[in-house]
């Protein structure tokens, strides 16, 4: 009877005020709306894949979505074992939680659904790495590190600026949907994984240092990996509402237009800057104003949103430069794309604060906020790549990366018929 | 005046055996086209002599006594390790004393002049036959030692790194090895790295060690495709190793060795 109610209350949803739903019902509708958010966020995995893959050369597209359809599985099991406990678990000085390990004490039905999409929230941060380090990362050694990245590195930090008595919460650090929470979060790990594998195999020339372009090998996937996640960064905003509120229209209309002109921004930048207006940076673009958007998408008006993804777009062209002069090899650029726009969007969340435009308070535990968790995702990360660099290897065999870590890894072949592979299987 | 190290144990062998004007003409056909033949050669030598001039005594037991004097003559001078005399490696006095012949370095005409101990009027009369001699003595064809034969393995293998080395430019090619050259060496035995490595920085197209194993071949065309990488890119260098070993596989359909299985 109740999911009867809870159907027609969400078919009549735009006639009815908020205030005149049943407080169980509502209790209920927002249940369930945080579990399809949940279930929106799941299917943004398949568009990293998708954006990932294409961006990789053939001989590495089954790995990369072997890494990416794996991280998620660890990541939503790693979430429950630890990350929920140390995010929301009990305080110790809004440093780390600690109860609810093994999600011990868990009962309430809204604090499942909570706990679903905050694991996705988890995966996403995880599997950022994924595309940064591709071609040229042993798939256990990845493996590794995704059980560190979702259930320590990721919730530790979440605990600081989501959990209610987190000390960056207590400052009123601004990130509704984790543009650094998250994105950055996930970035910074991907930064230090870059740093401690290595470039691809003749990514930089070693006399004049010059960056080589390696293509993926199919635009057709980083198109579609685009729109699915443009989707996704719906139900990722909306969702972080924890409730159906009547916040959900301007989040979501934030989000549009954030992605909208993060995508124009690229466009402007590249036609100023006279580069080629190319199909994978537009992409990017706008995954970079959905990036920088979610920090501020519940507390700036839309026209800011609008301008907050232009911004990030051109911060993105020159992030991805300042990254090849550093002599990395980010594959997909997702530390411009989520940690350098996340940075943007961030320090935007305090600027454009709706009734509060510009205040340098505000501006300034924003910077201090996001400064934490460079210093402190990368510091554990680069820590955690080095001692699996150590103890397991990290960096695939120059023979593998030959052949592809399709074959080498996996021992299977992304397309069968139209590869060649004439190498021998052993 | 040396005589050098192969032509002294010829000359004290042939001494005993022929008269002056006949071990002129040997010494001659000698210096001229043996000397730098190797030792399967001297019944050859011998055999060309006889076929020339009238000797009258054994051919057999002269080839009998050349062969052990050639062979102790070499050994002696293994083991020499006296500094060189004269531009001369071996100095022929420690065969059996100073000499007093005199003969050109190896490998020049000899000529026809001190090929004996005899007072010099007699030289003189050495000297008119062979003056005489309308034609200077052909080498006969089947002189030539046939090179060894080629393993196909090593044709292949050698084939194929060379033509992935000719992928990059001949300078960016010698910085690419000497900056892999640690990688290169380490990857096989000692006793085949250096070699290997040297024959790497040449131009040959064939290269045969008995001790490189397969393991030690697909190595080295890894370090090689990491080099190629590096130095043009890894987009060419797929192409580069893709094209060769079709190229290869096109060449020697049904070898001796899989050139995929360096890949």
């Amino acid at each position: 009877m109740k999911f009867l109610t809870l159907g027609v209350v969400f078919l009549l949803l735009p006639g009815i005020g908020f205030a005149a739903i049943d407080p169980e019902v509502n209790e209920m509708l927002s249940i369930m709306w945080l579990t399809f958010c949940a279930m929106i966020v799941f299917f943004m995995q398949s568009a990293f894949a998708l954006i990932e893959s294409g961006m990789s050369r053939a001989k590495n597209a089954v790995n990369v979505m072997m890494k990416n359809y794996f991280d998620v599985c660890i990541a939503i099991l790693m979430f429950g074992v630890t990350g929920y406990a140390v995010m929301y678990g009990e305080s110790i000085q809004g440093w780390i939680g600690t109860d609810k390990f093994f999600l011990n004490g868990v009962e309430n039905g809204r604090e499942f659904a909570f706990i679903l999409f905050n694991s996705m929230f988890a995966a996403t941060a995880a599997t950022i790495s994924s595309g940064a380090m591709a071609e040229r990362t042993k798939f256990h050694s990845y493996a590794i590190s995704a059980v560190f990245v979702s259930g320590l590195i990721y919730p530790l930090f979440a605990h600081w600026a989501w959990n209610p008595s987190g000390w960056l919460q207590r400052l009123e650090f601004v990130d509704f949907a984790g543009s650094t929470v998250v994105h950055s979060v996930g970035a910074w790990v991907a930064l230090a994984g870059i740093i401690v594998v290595g470039p691809r195999l003749g990514r930089f020339d070693p006399d004049t240092s010059e960056p080589r372009e390696i293509r993926g090998h199919n635009l057709m996937l980083v198109t579609l990996g685009g729109f699915v996640l443009w989707f996704g960064f719906f139900a990722f905003n909306t969702g972080s509402t924890d409730g159906f509120t009547d916040q959900v229209g301007k989040i979501a209309l934030n989000t549009a237009y954030s992605g909208a002109s993060g995508a124009l921004g690229v466009i402007l930048i590249s036609y100023i800057r006279r580069i080629p207006l190319l199909l994978t940076s537009t992409v990017n673009g706008s995954l970079a104003g959905l990036v920088a958007v979610a920090a501020g998408c519940a507390t700036m008006e839309p026209m800011f949103a609008a301008l907050t993804g232009l911004i990030s777009g051109a911060v993105f062209s020159f992030g991805r430069d300042l990254i090849l002069k550093m002599r990395l090899d980010d594959v997909v650029d997702a530390v411009a794309v989520h940690g350098i726009s996340g940075m943007w969007g961030t320090v935007a969340a305090g600027m454009f604060f709706s009734g509060d435009l510009f205040n340098p308070q505000r501006i300034m535990i924003q910077v201090f906020g996001l400064v934490v968790a460079l210093l402190w995702t990368l510091a554990a990360s680069f820590t955690v790549f080095s001692i699996i660099n150590i103890i397991f290897g990290l960096r695939s065999t120059g023979m593998h990366e030959q052949r592809g870590l399709d074959h080498s890894e996996h021992n299977e072949i992304g397309y069968p018929e139209f590869q060649k592979s004439t190498f021998r299987a052993n | 005046m040396l005589l050098d190290a192969r032509s002294y144990p010829i000359q004290r062998v042939l001494e005993q055996y022929l008269e002056p004007k006949n071990l002129a003409y040997a010494m001659r056909l000698w210096s001229t086209h043996y000397i730098t033949q190797p030792n399967i050669s001297l019944q050859r030598f011998v055999d060309d002599f006889y076929s020339r001039q009238p000797i009258s005594t054994s051919s057999y037991g002269l080839y009998s006594d050349l062969l052990p004097a050639m062979m102790s003559a070499l050994q002696a001078r293994s083991q020499f390790t006296g500094e060189p005399i004269d531009g001369y490696e071996f100095p022929d006095y420690d065969l059996g004393g100073p000499s007093t012949l005199s003969a050109p370095p190896a490998s020049r005409p000899m000529p026809a002049v001190s090929v004996s101990s005899e007072p010099a009027g007699k030289i003189e009369a050495v000297e008119a036959p062979l003056a005489q001699e309308a034609q200077p003595p052909e080498i006969p064809k089947e002189t030539e030692p046939a090179p060894p034969p080629k393993d196909e393995k090593f044709v292949i293998f050698s084939s194929f790194i060379r033509q992935l080395l000719n992928g990059v430019n001949p300078e960016r090619r010698e910085k690419m090895l000497y900056r892999n050259r640690i990688e290169l060496k380490s990857t096989c035995k000692p006793q085949v790295a250096e070699p290997l490595y040297a024959w790497l920085l040449t131009d040959s197209d064939y290269f045969q060690h008995s001790e490189i194993d397969i393991k030690e071949m697909t190595a080295v065309t890894h370090v090689i495709y990491m080099g190629l990488c590096e130095y043009q890119g890894p987009v060419e260098a797929d192409r580069i190793l893709m094209k060769v070993a079709g190229n290869i596989n096109d060449t020697y359909p049904f070898a001796s060795l899989d050139i995929n299985q360096l890949l």
